[in-house]
C-alpha cells in the first residue's frame, strides 16, 4: 500500500514538473531553407552594364511577403528562402535607359532554383499612363455597385509637346490577371515564361482622331480618356466622378458598342472630335469589354503606317488560341509607349501579361467597387528641376504605381 | 453532458467555448447521476469496459435549462448578454450482466453584437477566421453519448462507446456565416480483472473525428468591403477582403473554410480494487484545412492523457484524489500550391509545406474531494500552458508562452428538500514573448501582419487576475422532480476591459431525477 501510494504522489507530480519546463520546438526555418540563385543577363551590347548592386526584388507569390537584394559584381544574386512560388524581378535603370527583367511562378523546391534573367533595354516613355480607374464604386445612396465610369488618365512625361494624334489605347487579353492566358508558353528547357512578339490587344483599337497636331499634350499636362459614359455620373451616384467636362476623350462608337447601359450618349461638354475611333473591332461584345479588377492597360501608336492600314495586314488580327469566336489585334512590341499590368488583390493567381520589357512589375488593385484608382508617383526631384510634374517611370509599376483611396477626379 | 465528466477532448473545447458564460453556474450540476459516476473512478478515462468495475445506483434524469449572462468581462468572440436555453437526458443502468450508460442533449443560444472568431471552438484548430461586424449568431448543439459493458468469462469484460455532438453556429448579418461541427469518438475496450479481484487491466481503441466548415457570403452591400482575419497562429495571419484567396473563404473548388482532424489512439488502464485508478492514452491527430486536391494547411499532433484516482474509505466520509493530465503538441505547416493548366484542365500541384506554426498545451488539474452524508467539498487546481511558436513570414519568430491557474472550493450541503452551495475561486495568467529574425540579411522589405487589438484583449483576458464566485439552490419536490436556481460572478483585477472588468450569469433548471 505505502508503495503504491508513493507511486501515485511521484506520478502526480510528474505532469506539474514538465509544465515548468518550456518545450524547445527547435528553430522553425531550419530545413526548409532553399538557395535561390538569380543571373542577370544584359542584353546583347548592354553585356559591360553587369555591376555589383543592382536591385533584385523577389515575392513569394501566395503570401506575398518580398524580399530585396542586389546582384554582385558578375550580376547575380543569392538568396536563401523558405521553399515556395516566386516572381522575381530585376529594374536596373540608367538615365534614360531602362533593363528590366521579370520570371513569374519560380518554383524553389528543396534542391534550390536557378533563375536565369534575360534583362529586356527599353526607355522611359513620353506619354505616360498616370491613372487608371478600372474598379467603379458603390452606388450610393442605391444598393449595388456601379462600373460604368472607368477612365484612364494620359500625361505628358516629356520636356517637349507630344501629340495625341494617332494615340490607341486599349487592354491586353486575357481581361483578368488570373485568368488562362492561351497567349504564354513555357520554355521547355529552362521552364521560363515565353512572352509573344506583340501585345494581344482585346476587343478593339480605339484611337484618337486629329491630323497629328490637333491635341498637343503641352509637358506634364493631363488628358483625361473615359472608357465607358462621359457624363456625370456623380449626379446621381456621389461616389462616383463627373467625367462630363471640356477636354475629355470618350470610347465612344454607337455603332460597334451599343449597349446604352455602358455607352450612354456623351454629355455635352464633350466635343465630338474627342470620340476616340474604332479602328478595328475583334471581339464580340455590344460593350467595350475593361476589366474591373485587373486589367493590363496598353497605349500604343503605328510606326512607319497608320493603324488602319496596319489591320488590314495579315497577321494583325488574330484569332484567340483556345476555339474562341473572339480576336486580337496582335500590336508590334515596339509599338507600345506605355504599358501597366494590374493585379487583383483578391487572387493569389495573378500572373503577367506584359513583358518585362513593357512593365516588369505590377500593381495591386485591392479590391473592386471601392473607389480606389491606381496612380503614377511622382518623381519629386526631377520635377522641381523641370518646372513640371514628371511621373516615375521605370517601366515597372511596382515602383512607380501605388493605390490611391479616391479617385483623382472625384469631387 | 456533464463537464466534469466529458473525458473526450471535443466535448470539452466545444463546453468551453460554447458555454463560457454559464460555465460557473454549473457546479450544482445533476447531483445523483454526476455522483454516480463520480462514484466509479473508471468512468474518468474512455474505456467503458469499466462502467461494471464499479457498480453504482442506477440513476436517470431528464432536465430544461435556461440561463443569461451580462457583463463585458467577456472573450472576444462572446457576446455581452447573451441567453441558452436547452435539454438533456442521461441515464446509467446495471443489468446482472450488462450495464450502459447514455445521454442526449440539444441546447440554443443567441448572442447579440457578436463577431470575431467564426468557430464554434475558436482556438481548438491552430487556424481561424475572423470578421468584424457585430451582429446576431445563433449556435444549436446537439448531442449524444452512449456506452455498454458486457461481463465475459473468466475475468474479461468488453466495453464500447461512442460520443457524437454536432453543431451549428450562424450570423445572419453581412458577413454573414454558418459553421458546421461534427464530432465523433468511437472506443471499444476491454478489461481483465485478476480471479483474486484486487487487480484490474484495460485496453482501448480510440477513434475520433472532427470537423468544422465554415462557409461565408455577403448578401447586400455596405460602403466598404467586408474583411475577414485568417488567424495562423498568436494572431499572426492574412488580413484582407473576405472573398480573397489569402483567407480561403471563397476559393474556387472548395467550399467554404472545411478544417478537419482525425484521431487514432490506444488507452491503457490499471486499478487495484475499487478504490484506485490510473491510465495512460496517446492518439495521433491528422488535420488538414482545405479539401481535395487544395489542402492549404496539414497540422498532425500527438496527444496524451493521463489520469489518476485515489478513492479513501472512512466509516463517516469519503476522500476522492484525482489528477489529469493532457498534452498536446502539434505543427501546422502551410502548403506550397500551383494552379497549373494541364490539357485545358486546371490542376492544383503542391510543390512542398513550409511550418508556420509549433504549439505545445498542456493542462494539469488535482482535485480533492470530500463526501460525507449530507455534505461535500471539493479543491480544485488547475493549470493550463500554452507554448507557441509562430514562423509565417521567413525570417520572422515569434515565441509566445502564456497560461493560467486556478484553485477553487465548493461545498454543497444536502438538508430535506433543499440543496445548496457555491464556490469560489481565484486564478490568474501569465504570458512571455519574444520576437527574433531567423536570418539578418535575408533582405525582407514586409513584416507579417497581427491583429494586434485582439491579440492584445485575449493576453489581457489569459493574465488577469480573476476572482470567482457562484452559488445554487435545488428544491427537490416529490417524485424526483426538482428546480434550481444557479448564480455565478466572476472579476477581474487591474486590467480594464473595455465593457467592463465583471461578468454574472444566471440559470434556472427544471428537471426530474428517477
Amino acid at each position: 500500500m505505502e508503495m503504491r501510494r508513493t507511486l501515485m504522489i511521484l506520478l502526480a507530480l510528474l505532469p506539474f514538473v514538465r509544465a515548468c519546463t518550456l518545450p524547445d520546438v527547435g528553430e522553425p526555418y531550419g530545413d526548409t531553407l532553399c538557395t535561390l540563385t538569380v543571373v542577370a543577363q544584359y542584353p546583347s551590347g548592354f553585356a559591360d552594364r553587369a555591376r555589383a548592386g543592382v536591385p533584385v526584388r523577389l515575392e513569394e507569390i501566395n503570401l506575398g511577403s518580398v524580399y530585396e537584394g542586389a546582384t554582385d559584381a558578375a550580376g547575380t544574386a543569392v538568396f536563401s528562402l523558405p521553399l515556395g512560388l516566386y516572381r522575381v524581378n530585376v529594374s536596373d535603370m540608367d538615365g534614360e535607359d531602362i533593363f528590366n527583367g521579370a520570371a513569374d511562378k519560380v518554383r524553389l523546391s528543396r534542391t534550390g532554383a536557378v533563375v536565369s534573367l534575360n534583362l529586356l533595354h527599353s526607355r522611359a516613355g513620353t506619354i505616360v499612363i498616370k491613372e487608371i480607374y478600372c474598379g467603379g464604386c458603390k452606388r450610393l445612396p442605391q444598393e449595388g455597385n456601379y462600373q460604368y465610369d472607368q477612365y484612364v488618365i494620359l500625361h505628358n512625361n516629356d520636356f517637349r509637346v507630344q501629340y495625341l494624334d494617332g494615340l490607341c489605347i486599349g487592354s491586353l487579353h486575357p481581361y483578368n490577371a488570373m485568368a488562362t492566358n492561351p497567349f504564354l508558353s513555357k520554355d521547355p528547357s529552362t521552364g521560363e515564361t515565353v512572352f509573344p512578339s506583340y501585345v494581344p490587344v482585346s476587343e478593339a483599337v480605339w484611337q484618337f482622331g486629329g491630323d497629328g497636331t490637333s491635341f498637343p499634350l503641352q509637358p506634364g499636362e493631363d488628358a483625361v480618356v473615359c472608357l465607358k459614359g462621359a457624363i456625370d455620373h456623380s449626379a446621381q451616384f456621389p461616389l462616383s466622378v463627373n467625367l462630363d467636362r471640356p477636354g475629355y476623350f470618350v470610347c465612344y462608337n454607337s455603332t460597334y458598342f451599343n449597349n446604352t447601359a455602358y455607352h450612354p450618349a456623351p454629355g455635352g461638354n464633350i466635343a465630338r472630335d474627342h470620340y476616340l475611333e474604332v479602328v478595328v473591332k475583334t471581339g464580340i461584345a455590344n460593350a467595350y469589354t475593361f476589366s474591373i479588377n485587373s486589367p493590363a492597360v496598353v497605349l500604343y501608336r503605328a510606326q512607319g503606317t497608320t493603324m488602319r492600314e496596319w489591320a488590314q495586314t495579315e497577321g494583325a488580327v488574330i484569332p484567340i488560341p483556345g476555339g474562341s469566336t473572339a480576336q486580337v489585334a496582335a500590336v508590334p512590341l515596339d509599338w507600345v509607349v506605355d504599358a501597366v499590368e494590374v493585379f487583383s488583390g483578391t487572387s493569389s493567381a495573378n500572373a503577367k501579361r506584359l513583358a518585362p520589357s513593357l512593365d516588369a512589375g505590377y500593381v495591386t488593385l485591392s479590391d473592386t467597387f471601392l473607389g480606389h484608382t491606381l496612380f503614377r508617383r511622382t518623381d519629386e526631384a526631377l520635377s522641381a528641376s523641370a518646372g513640371y510634374e514628371v511621373l516615375k517611370d521605370t517601366n515597372n509599376s511596382s515602383v512607380d504605381f501605388y493605390e490611391r483611396e479616391v479617385q483623382s477626379l472625384h469631387e | 453532458m456533464n463537464a466534469k465528466y466529458s473525458h473526450c477532448t471535443s466535448r470539452r473545447a466545444l463546453a468551453a467555448a460554447a458555454a463560457l458564460c454559464f460555465a460557473l453556474a454549473a457546479l450544482a450540476q445533476t447531483r445523483p447521476y454526476d455522483r454516480a459516476l463520480r462514484d466509479n473512478p473508471w468512468l474518468y478515462g474512455t474505456n467503458s469496459a469499466g462502467l461494471r468495475e464499479v457498480v453504482t445506483p442506477d440513476v436517470s434524469y431528464a432536465e430544461l435549462y435556461s440561463g443569461a449572462a451580462a457583463g463585458g468581462l467577456r472573450r472576444t468572440w462572446e457576446s455581452a448578454s447573451p441567453w441558452e436555453a436547452g435539454a438533456q437526458a442521461a441515464t446509467v443502468k446495471h443489468l446482472e450482466r450488462f450495464s450502459m450508460k447514455g445521454g442526449f442533449s440539444f441546447g440554443h443560444m443567441s448572442g447579440p453584437d457578436m463577431c470575431g472568431s467564426m468557430s464554434i471552438r475558436p482556438g481548438y484548430f491552430p487556424l481561424d477566421v475572423l470578421e468584424f461586424t457585430p451582429g446576431r449568431k445563433t449556435r444549436q448543439t446537439y448531442a449524444f453519448d452512449g456506452a455498454v459493458s458486457i461481463d465475459l468469462a473468466g475475468g474479461w469484460r468488453l466495453g464500447a462507446s461512442m460520443d457524437f455532438t454536432s453543431a451549428n453556429y450562424a450570423k445572419r448579418k453581412d458577413l454573414r456565416h454558418t459553421d458546421y461541427l461534427l464530432d465523433m469518438t468511437v472506443s471499444p475496450g476491454l478489461t481483465y480483472t485478476v480471479p483474486s479481484g484486487i487487480f484490474t487491466l484495460g485496453l482501448n481503441y480510440i477513434y475520433r473525428k472532427t470537423s468544422e466548415s465554415i462557409v461565408a457570403e455577403q448578401v447586400g452591400t455596405g460602403e466598404s468591403s467586408y474583411y475577414a482575419f485568417l488567424d495562423k497562429g498568436l494572431y499572426y495571419g492574412k488580413y484582407e477582403v473576405w472573398s480573397g484567396s489569402g483567407v480561403h473563404l471563397d476559393e474556387a473548388g472548395v467550399q467554404g473554410f472545411p478544417q478537419q482532424e482525425q484521431f487514432h489512439g490506444v488507452g491503457l488502464q490499471t486499478g487495484f480494487g475499487k478504490s484506485y485508478y490510473a491510465d495512460f492514452e496517446y492518439l495521433y491527430g491528422s488535420g488538414t484545412a482545405g479539401e481535395k486536391q487544395s489542402v492549404w494547411y496539414r497540422f498532425p499532433s500527438h496527444n496524451v492523457n493521463g489520469r489518476l484516482v485515489e478513492i479513501f474509505s472512512f466509516p463517516d466520509r469519503t476522500l476522492y484524489l484525482r489528477e489529469s493530465y493532457e498534452w498536446r503538441y502539434q505543427t501546422n505547416d502551410e502548403t506550397v500550391l500551383e494552379k497549373v493548366v494541364s490539357g485545358g484542365v486546371t490542376v492544383t500541384e503542391e510543390l512542398g509545406s513550409n511550418r508556420i506554426l509549433a504549439r505545445e498545451i498542456s493542462r494539469e488539474s488535482i482535485e480533492a474531494e470530500v463526501v460525507r452524508p449530507g455534505f461535500e467539498q471539493r479543491m480544485d487546481l488547475e493549470v493550463e500552458s500554452v507554448d507557441v511558436t509562430a514562423s509565417q513570414m521567413y525570417p520572422y519568430v515569434t515565441e509566445c508562452g502564456y497560461g493560467t491557474w486556478k484553485v477553487s472550493y465548493a461545498p454543497a450541503w444536502y438538508r430535506g428538500s433543499f440543496d445548496f452551495g457555491g464556490s469560489a475561486g481565484f486564478g490568474s495568467g501569465w504570458t512571455d514573448e519574444k520576437d527574433s529574425l531567423a536570418a539578418e540579411d535575408s533582405g525582407v522589405l514586409t513584416e507579417p501582419f497581427r491583429l494586434q487589438d485582439y491579440y492584445d484583449m485575449e493576453m489581457k483576458y489569459f493574465t488577469a487576475p480573476k476572482a470567482d464566485l457562484s452559488a445554487f439552490l435545488r428544491w427537490n419536490l416529490s417524485r424526483g422532480i426538482y428546480v434550481e436556481a444557479d448564480g455565478a460572478f466572476r472579476h477581474a483585477f487591474g486590467a480594464g476591459f473595455p465593457g467592463g472588468s465583471s461578468r454574472a450569469s444566471a440559470t434556472l433548471k427544471l428537471g426530474w431525477t428517477f
